[in-house]
């Protein structure tokens, strides 16, 4: 079973946008994915820009009113829950099987050959106690 | 229009969830927010009776990764609860020997235990080898100690290498009763 748990990071806003004071324009997030089954977990952080450019006076909420459901859904609203879940969920099961045709980090070959011969090494070598 | 056809990028990348090989750097600094709690159910976060997470990195700990001989740096800072009653930053030395692969269990160095000061509880930072295979590789694992408080709590990992590291499994975190292997 995945487990989702979203998280508001920041948020930015405009201090005064026409006749509307402290306006969201900007949500900062994290969504964690979370498998049950190995306990392996995964980030997704970036933010979203609300779109300000045709508010509604009359369905304005003041931003001290504002609530972490409210402003979740209105980045869901952009972006998609549904969307943003599958897409960590993906981005964790790429990680623990990588596909062989991708470009991936490899450790230095001369260091993971095994083995140096003990040349300069102390006596008792380190963590013979 | 123009179209991008090609980058090319000179240094070190680093993604959101995982490091990329940069043989002598420092890597990114990871977020974990292991505070993810499910119901009432004892999580990560809860802590009752299960006063340690056991955190999972995707560092491959072999000579074989190229670990033999060849110490790398942990680094963790971070907290637990709104008053971080759980306060975390220590620095770990960690190596397997060149010879025969074996984990210096009882050697790894760390420059802070957690005891004293404001630390209460100590941190008591516990670094090992996962006993078990994880994407076909043992991973470097520490514990921490954490409270029985479903709030807030972070931890900044990274790690200072000279080998180079692989990012090739994911991370994560598990509550256990034990400091001791749990990976």
């Amino acid at each position: 079973m995945y487990l989702y748990r979203w998280t508001i990071d920041r948020v930015e806003g405009f201090p005064k946008l026409n006749d509307l004071e402290q306006v969201l324009g900007v949500v900062g997030w994290e969504l964690e994915v979370r498998d049950t089954t190995d306990h392996s977990i995964h980030y997704l952080r970036t933010e979203t820009k609300l779109d300000t450019s045709n508010i509604d006076p009359t369905n304005f909420t003041d931003y001290l009113e504002l609530t972490n459901e409210q402003i979740l859904q209105w980045v869901w609203d952009v972006v998609g829950k549904e969307a943003m879940e599958n897409r960590v969920r993906q981005e964790l099961d790429d990680i623990r099987a990588p596909k062989e045709d991708q470009l991936t980090s490899f450790g230095m070959p001369w260091k993971g050959s095994c083995c140096p011969d003990g040349t300069g090494m102390p006596s008792p070598e380190p963590g013979a106690t | 229009m123009a179209n991008l056809q090609a980058t090319t990028v000179a240094g070190d990348l680093s993604g959101a969830s995982y490091i990329l090989d940069n043989s002598v750097d420092m890597s990114e600094w990871y977020i974990l927010s292991h505070c993810i709690c499910d119901g009432s159910q004892i999580s990560d976060c809860l802590g009752t009776g299960h006063p340690w997470l056991h955190v999972r990195t995707p560092l491959p700990t072999t000579i074989a990764e190229g670990m033999g001989w060849n110490p790398y740096i942990l680094e963790v800072v971070g907290y637990h609860t709104y008053s971080a009653e759980c306060f975390h930053d220590f620095r770990a030395i960690v190596n397997t020997n060149g010879y025969d692969d074996s984990w210096y269990g009882s050697q790894v160095r760390i420059n802070r235990s957690g005891a004293g000061g404001l630390m209460t509880p100590a941190s008591s930072p516990y670094v090992y080898r996962s006993a078990n295979t994880y994407g076909g590789k043992t991973r470097l694992c520490f514990a921490v100690r954490k409270i029985s408080c479903c709030c807030t709590g972070y931890l900044w990992v990274r790690w200072w290498t000279n080998a180079g590291k692989r990012a090739d499994y994911s991370w994560a975190t598990f509550h256990s009763d034990s400091q001791t292997q749990y990976w």
